[in-house]
């Protein structure tokens, strides 16, 4: 379909179906019969197999219009294209529906206080008792497990088979009395995370995804979308003038909650957008060595945005195949935070250290400084994305490892 | 946004396939040790049979009539093959200078000569550190001029000169010939030999005036130079980076390949990153001259090529051990470019700044 | 008078009487080694100096040292350093084999080489590295076969610096090939001046050619010159590499302080800077990376100072010298790094009169200072070694 086809279609069926006064939910389950909800996925699973260009056109004509689409904010995203890749018909009937319109929200349930760049190493059990997976482990950095519904879980099936192979990867309901979740305060003074409890816990069989033991390469996936979302940053927003209709403030309402543990996130990445402000007002500008640092800093993102471009291009050329360009673009946002916050300390000076609402870009500044440590370890450490462009991208050899032979031999914290 | 098309692909083929055959390390050294320092029957084939001079001049002055981009794809082969030739000094910075400053007349005069390769032209500027420094030692007095360049690359093989010299309206744009009377040409020794370096006298040296350089025109063909060297780097660091590389896998000590350290690996996964933002500016500063957009893009790219190269210079030698420090170890040849490049045209402190400033005017 | 002080009294008198004129202020500093001949001021220096022994200050008496305690040796050094006066006699032998042979040398080995040493009578060069075996040196592969009153040494070594001018070279051999790699490894003494040896000098990236191959075919050590026991000469060799590694970054021995091989000029960071450094919109940056080059510096300086002090004997250095030597040869790469950047394309002179002898100097200095960061083992190495002998972090 071209570019004018898909923009005529759209627009159609949005003059005949949409309604700012439709409850947000009814008006989702509408988006996903008529097949707008998520239109780059596949035909079978409420899509129609857009690319790029063709997305680009929906994306345009839903902002135009002030349209809502479908739930993106959290986690969610994470699990729906997991799901999306792995699961089976039943399962893609049950769980891609709810999340699309938002009823269901999900948490991320991989790392656990003894595994954490070693992801692998989990060791949460999961045991097949009378039909049922019973869970027992504790999970951390849980990103809005307190307000979710579901979670992607990886846990160990079989505890003598090497650490790859003995986990599988599940998916658990979190509303049920084996499930306790725990606010996890940050350096920064956000709590954003969670510590999950899982004790005796139950998940159906058919709430596997995959088979037993593929569930480290399916979280693999999991995690490369992940790195994908930190160097692309976070992208639904509520629309920025105020609309007529009831369905705005229901939506508004769904944001603000699925986004405040997200909220700190831009500081995370650095600011650099708003270094040349800063700059100004303060008149660090004129400081030969500043300029020196704020145009280091405005090269790294102007290149790491050309770069993500042409890592893009790269992807849409060839296949939907997960590349580790993901850990190239993540490790480049680590940098370009830390100069950032190099730059920002410089500007302000004496200033950085004043956090209350009177002081620089009301607290923002502060909050940068203390929030950037976080993005070069959240989502996968910077070292262990090296690694991995090391190993993956430039075929370097592997390191001998000391974690082979059966999972309960190996040393662990 | 940077994709090259098809042609553009066939083009570096081309080039990389020719540079591959007559541009070996052992041709650059043979080279190097020579006065002239360039092959000029591989210059000349080249000239004739891939047309490389005109890569950038029009066709109606006899060029091929491509842009900055397939202008930047020779520059980028050059650089990993360490091509030694007036290509730089004659097509690129003699040439943009002529089409930025020169009437039409005189473009018509002198452009084909040099697309075609049949003259060697070179540009006279005095300086090479900045643009707001140029016109500050060469004076004309009419048609006469007076003064001192002291880096000129290629005026020792140049038939021709290209003078941009301070007159009475800001600075104008003369052709001399490098026999003329009142030309004198030192050769001056520089740490990179591969790229041969002279001194510029001119004493009384009555020449044609070609054209008046505006300060925008100045800037332009600054930019453009800029554009073509970082190129030029970006090759040469790319091609450090992939023979490091394969030396990480080769070299086994400790009973296992030196390449499976992880002190290793980070630096070249670091240096991976480094070269993969450097290349992305770079290409998109040549769509941008093609666009006429973002023209900080060119010190963006210089700036950062410089830092990239000299980067993947260091970690070719540290990484080699004791071998990368060898003469006989080729990594010196493209370490020593990697330096002299990094201050030609303007160092990346300068680029930095001029950087900020456009940045700084744009908002 | 304390006895200290009135040593210093003694010493600053002999110092100003018996330091020649041509053996101040930088120059020419002796190496000992019978293939060279030396100014009439380094050898009338360095003569005067053997005959108190203070070539080797605080090597024993009896082995032709001068027996002086540490911080008598310190005083020394401080009145030579006062004067301007030169190190009189820098080698292999004063520097690294010495030390280590008086902690690992049988009586008829120190009697032999110590003394002539000392005298400088001969300069030692180091068979250690191999084309196979640089950072990984234990695994080096050199064959030397026991034929009863001598060893048949055969094999390759290479970057043994000033091997061309050496008359001894001490050598890490194999002399068993079926034990793991840090058994089979033996520390043996051979003369230079031998059919077996052939030397060939290495040309490096700066146009220089301080270091050497060195070819051993059929080559010839007496059994009376293997230093330690057999196939134990890992550990003396190493020991030998902690006395290198702590001449390298500097400890202790102002008057002496080594600079990297080939470097052949000492500009002053700040001089260059108020020198070359005209543009007001770069200069501020350019000063911030001397600033920051020359703090770094001065802790350097004075963490050298503290560890000279803490220890109590300043002859034994320990797994520190890792620390010294990763850092005092980074920082010296720094600095040339800075003085090129600093004179921008003046930076980038070979030789021709368009040039200084500084700028000139400097393009050289700067090639030469990638070596430091590689040679007596690459950075990489020192971190490991720091990682595991001084921080305890697991293998």
């Amino acid at each position: 379909m071209s570019p004018e086809d898909v923009r005529k279609e759209l627009s159609e069926w949005l003059d005949a179906n949409w309604d700012p006064n439709r409850p947000l939910i009814e008006w989702r389950n509408i988006l996903v019969d008529g097949g707008w909800a998520a239109a780059s996925w596949p035909e079978d699973s409420y899509g129609r197999g857009f690319d790029v260009r063709q997305m680009a056109v929906v994306n345009d004509v839903f902002s135009e219009k002030g349209i809502v689409g479908a739930a993106q904010a959290g986690p969610r995203r994470l699990a729906a294209e997991t799901i999306l890749a792995h699961g089976n018909t039943d399962q893609k009937k049950r769980f891609l529906r709810p999340i699309l319109t938002g009823e269901h929200a999900w948490t991320q349930l991989f790392s656990e206080p003894g595994s954490g760049s070693d992801l692998a190493g989990a060791s949460t059990k999961a045991e097949l008792i009378d039909g049922k997976w019973i869970v027992n482990g504790q999970k951390v950095w849980n990103t809005s497990a307190h307000h979710a519904d579901w979670g992607i879980l990886v846990a160990r099936t079989d505890w003598d088979l090497p650490k790859h192979q003995g986990l599988s990867y599940f998916l658990i309901n979190l509303k049920q009395s084996g499930v306790e979740v725990r606010p996890l305060k940050q350096m920064n003074g956000h709590a954003s995370f969670n510590e999950v409890f899982m004790t005796d816990a139950e998940v159906a069989a058919e709430d596997m995804l995959g088979t037993e033991g593929e569930g480290w390469a399916i979280a693999t996936t999991t995690l490369s979308i992940e790195r994908q979302g930190f160097a692309r940053g976070r992208n639904q927003r509520s629309p920025r003038e105020a609309k007529e209709g009831s369905i705005y403030v229901e939506f508004a309402e769904e944001l603000a909650i699925a986004n405040e543990p997200y909220s700190w996130y831009p500081q995370r990445e650095g600011r650099p957008d708003l270094v040349m402000k800063r700059a100004m007002d303060t008149g660090a500008i004129n400081d030969p060595v500043v300029r020196q640092e704020m145009a280091k800093l405005m090269s790294m993102s102007r290149a790491a945005q050309l770069a993500a471009k042409s890592a893009a291009a790269i992807r849409k050329a060839g296949s939907n195949e997960v590349v580790p360009a993901g850990s190239i673009g993540k490790l480049g946002a680590s940098v370009i935070a830390r100069q950032s916050a190099h730059v920002h300390t410089m500007i302000s000076g004496a200033d950085a250290m004043l956090s209350g609402s009177d002081s620089a870009e009301a607290g923002v500044i502060a909050e940068t400084l203390v929030s950037v440590p976080a993005i070069s370890i959240a989502g996968g450490t910077d070292e262990i994305q090296k690694n991995i462009i090391s190993e993956r991208v430039l075929g370097m050899p592997k390191e001998q490892r000391m974690d082979t032979g059966p999972f309960r031999d190996i040393k662990r914290n | 946004m940077t994709e090259y098309t098809q042609d553009q692909e066939t083009f570096r083929d081309v080039v990389a396939r020719f540079l591959q055959a007559k541009s070996t390390p052992a041709d650059v050294r043979r080279l190097m040790d020579t006065d002239e320092g360039f092959d000029r029957a591989v210059w000349q084939q080249l000239c004739r049979e891939v047309g490389l001079a005109g890569t950038h001049i029009p066709e109606e002055y006899g060029g091929f009539g491509f842009g900055p981009v397939e202008l930047g794809i020779a520059a980028e082969e050059m650089g990993r093959y360490l091509y030694c030739s007036p290509f730089l000094s004659s097509s690129v910075m003699a040439g943009y200078a002529i089409l930025n400053g020169a009437s039409e007349a005189n473009r018509q005069k002198l452009l084909p000569e040099i697309a075609s390769g049949s003259t060697i032209a070179t540009l006279v500027l005095d300086s090479v550190n900045a643009p707001e420094q140029v016109g500050r030692q060469l004076r004309a007095t009419g048609n006469e001029l007076d003064g001192a360049a002291p880096i000129v690359t290629d005026a020792h093989v140049a038939d021709l000169l290209i003078v941009v010299a301070e007159g009475k309206e800001g600075l104008d744009l003369f052709s001399i010939a490098s026999d003329a009377d009142g030309v004198a040409i030192h050769a001056q020794d520089a740490l990179d030999t591969t790229r041969k370096l002279s001194r510029v006298v001119l004493s009384g040296a009555v020449a044609d005036k070609i054209g008046h350089l505006s300060e925008a025109g100045l800037e332009k063909t600054w930019n453009q130079i800029s554009v073509a060297l970082a190129h030029e780097m970006i090759g040469g660091a790319q091609q450090l980076f992939d023979s490091t590389l394969e030396y990480t896998k080769v070299r086994v000590q400790f009973g296992r390949p030196i390449g499976s350290f992880q002190a290793l690996k980070h630096r070249c996964a670091d240096l991976l990153l480094a070269l993969e933002w450097a290349k992305a500016v770079t290409h998109h500063a040549a769509f941008c001259l093609c666009a006429g957009e973002e023209p900080e893009t060119a010190s963006m790219a210089k700036a950062m090529a410089s830092d990239v190269y000299m980067e993947a210079a260091r970690a070719a030698v540290q990484l080699r051990g004791g071998i990368g420090f060898t003469w006989e170890e080729d990594t010196h040849l493209w370490y020593k470019r990697a330096k002299a490049s990094e201050v030609f045209m303007g160092s990346p402190h300068m680029h930095r700044e001029r950087l900020l400033s456009q940045i700084e005017e744009a908002s | 008078m304390s006895e200290l002080a009135e040593f210093r009294e003694e010493t600053r008198a002999w110092l100003a009487e018996n330091c020649p004129d041509g053996a101040r202020g930088p120059g020419e500093i002796h190496t000992g080694s019978t293939k060279v001949n030396f100014a009439a001021d380094t050898q009338r220096w360095m003569e005067a100096m053997a005959e108190r022994g203070w070539t080797v200050p605080n090597w024993p008496k009896e082995y032709g040292g001068g027996g002086l305690s540490t911080e008598e040796t310190r005083v020394l050094y401080e009145e030579m350093l006062a004067l301007g006066a030169r190190a009189p006699l820098v080698n292999m032998g004063t520097r690294m084999f010495g030390p280590t042979l008086l902690e690992y040398g049988t009586e008829d080995q120190k009697q032999r080489h110590l003394t002539v040493i000392a005298q400088g009578g001969a300069a030692w060069c180091q068979g250690y590295s191999e084309p196979g075996a640089g950072s990984d040196l234990a695994s080096l592969r050199c064959r030397a076969e026991d034929k009863g009153d001598y060893f048949l040494i055969n094999g390759q070594k290479i970057w043994t610096s000033g091997a061309q001018y050496a008359d001894w070279m001490f050598c890490l051999v194999r002399t068993d090939f079926e034990v793991s790699k840090h058994n089979g490894i033996s520390f043996v003494l051979l003369p230079m001046d031998q059919e077996g040896v052939t030397v060939k000098p290495i040309e490096l990236i700066s146009g220089s050619s301080p270091f050497c191959e060195t070819f051993l075919d059929n080559a010839i050590a007496e059994k009376r010159d293997l230093v330690g026991q057999l196939n134990e000469g890992w550990t003396v060799g190493k020991r030998l590499l902690q006395h290198e590694r702590s001449g390298q970054g500097g400890l202790g021995t102002g008057a002496q302080r080594s600079r990297p091989v080939g470097v052949s000029i000492d500009l002053e960071v700040n001089e260059v800077l108020n020198d070359y450094v005209k543009d007001p919109a770069i200069a501020p940056e350019l000063r911030d990376n001397v600033i920051d080059w020359k703090m770094r510096s001065a802790a350097f300086r004075l963490t050298q100072k503290r560890a000279g002090e803490e220890s109590r004997d300043g002859k034994t250095p320990g797994e520190a010298t890792s620390v010294f030597k990763f850092y005092g040869s980074t920082l010296a790469q720094d600095r040339q790094d800075l003085i090129v950047d600093l004179m921008g394309h003046h930076g980038v002179a070979w030789e021709g009169d368009g040039f200084s002898s500084d700028e000139i100097g400097a393009a050289r200095s700067w090639l030469a200072s990638r070596s430091v960061t590689i040679y007596g083992g690459t950075n990489e190495v020192q971190a490991n070694i720091i990682a595991k002998r001084v921080l305890g972090l697991p293998d």
